[in-house]
């Protein structure tokens, strides 16, 4: 499973290959083939030009992109949770974030699972449900 | 700037919950620090006044005559006394001879400050301190005098140093007399004090020290820790304070503003602690009397202070937070793999500091200033180390980056991104280990001193002697230890001519047939006549003493000496032969290392700044560790979002704080060896690496402990976080 949140969660003290083989690493993954993933992953998302890159150098549109590619970096992923992974992006960097996140989904053969109040955003998914609280859809 | 001090003060004074956790550690840093400052500075004022008001005791000695020093002529005295010492506390008490000169019996200026009159002959007059440790003049063998200025007769305040302090007043019984010279010293007066009086000189240790050791002995152990507390607690996490800078920067307002604003927000908190201590002092700073962890009390009101020292003391701490509030980050660190010089020069002042503490011991420095290069040196490591801690951190994770553990990776990663940060719990602990470590050396040295000056005899005689007719003294005191029912030997002693270099007493038997019975030995054999080396092998065999030969040169009595030795076939105590001999004028007996037990004030002083530093320091370390409790719970939810499990994050966690604190610890310890066995080579401290080595492995077991007790607070910090 992956999980992506509103906010990259990204760890300054590491480049952005270090952040994407991080999850790896504590699987107990060795250092170069986790590294190896990690870039494959980030060129996945378009980002391979910014391997090693200093973090907070990075846009937001392109610290979630990181964060897409470190939930989708595991090679037997089945399952990414994305909550709200686009609130803090602007219109255009919310579509292609997203676009990429179902992309590289589709390609690992995985299941996103994504909550947003963009219409956009879901309009873009596969299959909406729209959760209300009880009293507001009665 | 009325905006910058309303927006700070706002700030400052944020009702918000989030600013509470800084507005609390500043206020209560502020007022230790401050309150610790005014102690420092009374404790200063203290160790000059305490010797004057006590130097009144000793009056104004006659005038030189000729090469004579002033008080060896009796021309013009009104008094003669000589200083002795009696084993009362487990400590040498200083004990005053005072005898007037003839016509002078009732003459006030003969009677020494604390006393409303003389002591009749053979009474005695003892400090409060004396008599509430349970002491009578009796147990000396005097008569109780009323004649103090004190409480029920004691002696009065103005003739103590501190309220703890014990001393005593005797006066020769009538028809006794200290005699001429030697140890006598005539007073002219004591309405009077001598400016030049040395109180406590030669023969006792004053209950509170000297300024040349008060001093930078208040500046080690409480100002510096204090201010440590201080600059820890300026650096007191709050988001409301972090929100308002981003704020400020929003708008644009220039970075010195916004240091302004930052450092106006930290100053006016201080402030605040600031002037609750300085309420706090003017109140109950006439009942701060008792020295913790020793026995020593002041006077009520020693340590009050003019109002206006109040002003110097609230500027520096105030001061101090003022100018570490401006020192705050205004924006994100930029990344940089090269360390900032002003680290390189930490690093570069600690090894030259160290370096300083070497040389002192050497004889590249002249003896007369390596104390004060030693000191300096000592300050220096305490300055420099806390700022070269994360410098060598850093060096230590840079070291560990390529290990294979992801932990060990993680962390020293971590540590070399933000080791000034992650350092701080580390820094102020080798702090505490160097300032706590020089107080165990000097505290050894002392404790040292005072075993080597307490002599011991082997032989298990007393050696005691007294003022006077040596002659008609030694069959006085024949004569009261037969009235006690006592079978001892009293037998003279002589010391030889040293002028070539140290020479033992030698005893001087002028009754050889009791001397030898008295060691059950054959005076017939012994005693006989041309058996004199038969004699003194004897002698030496049973006291430890040879006699004197034909050849031997005899030394000229010192005065102060052991003019007898006293064996006794069953156990007999220093207070028994203080009790059966007090009548003999300025009775002296030479007190052993088993007699002396009781710790010198110097050592008692260096006990209370080392327990004062621990606690103010321990407390900057556990207030370090609440900060870092609130940031790790915010690290503990982003690792667990990374698949982290609860327990591989605090491995993490543990090792980015174990790694500066063992790097610290083992600089700090270092840096300790170093200085207490310098200290050694200068006669001021002590090395003794197993203390040092218990100080450091307390000292590190101090912030573990304490994060260990944070933890369940980091897991419900972690859990609101997650939320």
């Amino acid at each position: 499973m992956g999980l992506i949140q509103q906010s990259p969660n990204l760890l300054e003290e590491f480049s952005t290959s270090e952040n994407v083989a991080f999850p790896l690493l504590f699987d107990g993954m060795k250092r170069p083939h986790a590294l190896k993933l990690a870039v494959e992953a980030l060129r996945g998302v378009g980002m391979a030009h910014r391997t090693d890159a200093d973090i907070r150098s990075l846009s937001g549109g392109e610290a979630q992109r990181v964060a897409v590619a470190r939930a989708l970096v595991r090679p037997d992923v089945s399952l990414i949770v994305a909550d709200e992974p686009t609130a803090s992006l602007d219109v255009e960097n919310a579509r292609r974030v997203t676009e990429l996140l179902l992309s590289e989904a589709d390609r690992h053969s995985a299941t996103v699972l994504l909550a947003t109040h963009d219409p956009a955003v879901a309009a873009l998914c596969d299959r909406t449900y729209h959760l209300t609280r009880e009293h507001d859809a009665a | 700037m009325r905006t910058v001090l309303r927006f700070s003060a706002a700030v400052a004074f944020s009702h918000d919950r989030r600013q509470r956790w800084r507005q609390v550690c500043l206020l209560a840093a502020s007022f230790i620090a401050t309150f610790a400052v005014l102690v420092a500075l009374g404790l200063i004022a203290l160790s000059y006044t305490s010797p004057l008001r006590a130097g009144a005791m000793l009056g104004v000695p006659t005038a030189a005559v000729g090469d004579d020093y002033p008080g060896m002529s009796p021309e013009g005295a009104v008094a003669a006394v000589v200083d002795r010492g009696t084993l009362a506390m487990d400590r040498q008490v200083p004990t005053v001879w005072i005898e007037p000169m003839a016509g002078h019996e009732d003459d006030p200026t003969a009677v020494p400050p604390g006393l409303d009159e003389l002591p009749g002959p053979g009474e005695a007059v003892l400090s409060p301190a004396l008599v509430a440790a349970g002491y009578t003049a009796e147990d000396f063998g005097w008569l109780s005098s009323a004649a103090g200025s004190g409480t029920d007769g004691t002696i009065g305040d103005e003739g103590l140093a501190a309220a703890s302090e014990p001393l005593i007043f005797v006066r020769p019984e009538a028809g006794a007399s200290l005699g001429e010279g030697g140890a006598v010293t005539y007073i002219a007066t004591y309405a009077e004090s001598d400016p030049n009086a040395v109180y406590g000189g030669n023969s006792y240790d004053p209950e509170v020290v000297s300024v040349t050791m008060m001093a930078p002995g208040v500046a080690i152990f409480l100002v510096v820790p204090s201010l440590v507390l201080l600059i820890s607690s300026s650096r007191a996490r709050s988001l409301v304070r972090d929100e308002r800078l981003r704020f400020l920067h929003t708008l644009g307002v220039r970075a010195r503003t916004a240091r302004t604003t930052m450092a106006c927000e930290t100053g006016l908190l201080a402030l605040s602690g600031a002037l609750i201590a300085v309420l706090a002092h003017a109140v109950f700073g006439r009942w701060l009397t008792v020295i913790p962890a020793t026995s020593i009390r002041l006077f009520p009101g020693d340590l009050s202070l003019p109002w206006w020292v109040y002003l110097p003391a609230v500027a520096v701490t105030v001061g101090c937070a003022f100018f570490c509030g401006a020192l705050g980050r205004l924006l994100p660190r930029r990344r940089s793999r090269r360390p900032r010089a002003g680290h390189m020069i930490a690093v570069a002042g600690l090894v030259a500091a160290v370096l300083t503490v070497i040389g002192s011991a050497t004889s590249w420095v002249s003896p007369s200033v390596a104390s004060t290069v030693f000191v300096g040196g000592t300050i220096g490591v305490i300055i420099f180390l806390p700022l070269a801690v994360p410098t060598l951190s850093a060096a230590a994770a840079s070291s560990m980056r390529t290990m294979r553990s992801p932990v060990l990776w993680a962390a020293a990663r971590r540590l070399r991104h933000d080791a000034v940060h992650l350092s701080r719990v580390a820094s102020v602990l080798g702090v505490l280990i160097v300032v706590v470590s020089f107080a165990v050396a000097l505290w050894g040295s002392a404790a040292a001193t005072q075993a080597e000056g307490s002599s011991s005899h082997s032989s298990g005689a007393i050696a005691v002697g007294w003022r006077g007719d040596p002659e008609g003294g030694l069959e006085a005191a024949r004569d009261a230890f037969a009235e006690e029912g006592r079978d001892v030997l009293i037998v003279s002693t002589v010391s030889q001519d040293d002028t070539d270099g140290p020479m033992p007493r030698l005893v001087d038997v002028d009754d050889c047939a009791s001397f030898v019975a008295f060691f059950n030995g054959d005076s017939a054999d012994v005693c006989a006549p041309g058996n004199g080396d038969k004699l003194s092998d004897f002698a030496e065999a049973n006291t430890g003493m040879r006699t004197p030969e034909d050849t031997t040169r005899l030394g000229p009595d010192d005065g102060l000496g052991d003019d007898v030795a006293i064996f006794s076939r069953e156990p007999l105590s220093t207070q028994n032969v203080q009790r059966i001999l007090g009548f003999l004028p300025a009775l002296n007996i030479s007190l052993t290392a088993s007699d002396v037990t009781a710790p010198l004030p110097i050592v008692q002083w260096l006990v209370a700044g080392a327990l004062v530093a621990f606690a103010i320091l321990g407390l900057a370390i556990v207030r370090e560790i609440g900060d870092r409790s609130v940031e790790d719970s915010g690290r503990d939810v982003i690792y667990q979002r990374l698949g982290l499990s609860l327990h591989t994050s605090d491995k993490l966690a543990w090792t980015v704080l174990l790694i500066p604190l063992v790097v610290s610890t083992v600089t700090a310890f270092f840096c300790s060896l170093v200085i207490s066995y310098a200290g050694e080579v200068l006669q001021i401290a002590k090395g003794d690496t197993l203390k040092l080595v218990l100080v450091a492995a307390i000292s590190l077991a101090l912030p573990i402990g304490a994060i260990l007790l944070t933890i369940p607070a980091r897991r419900a910090a972690a859990s609101v976080n997650r939320r």
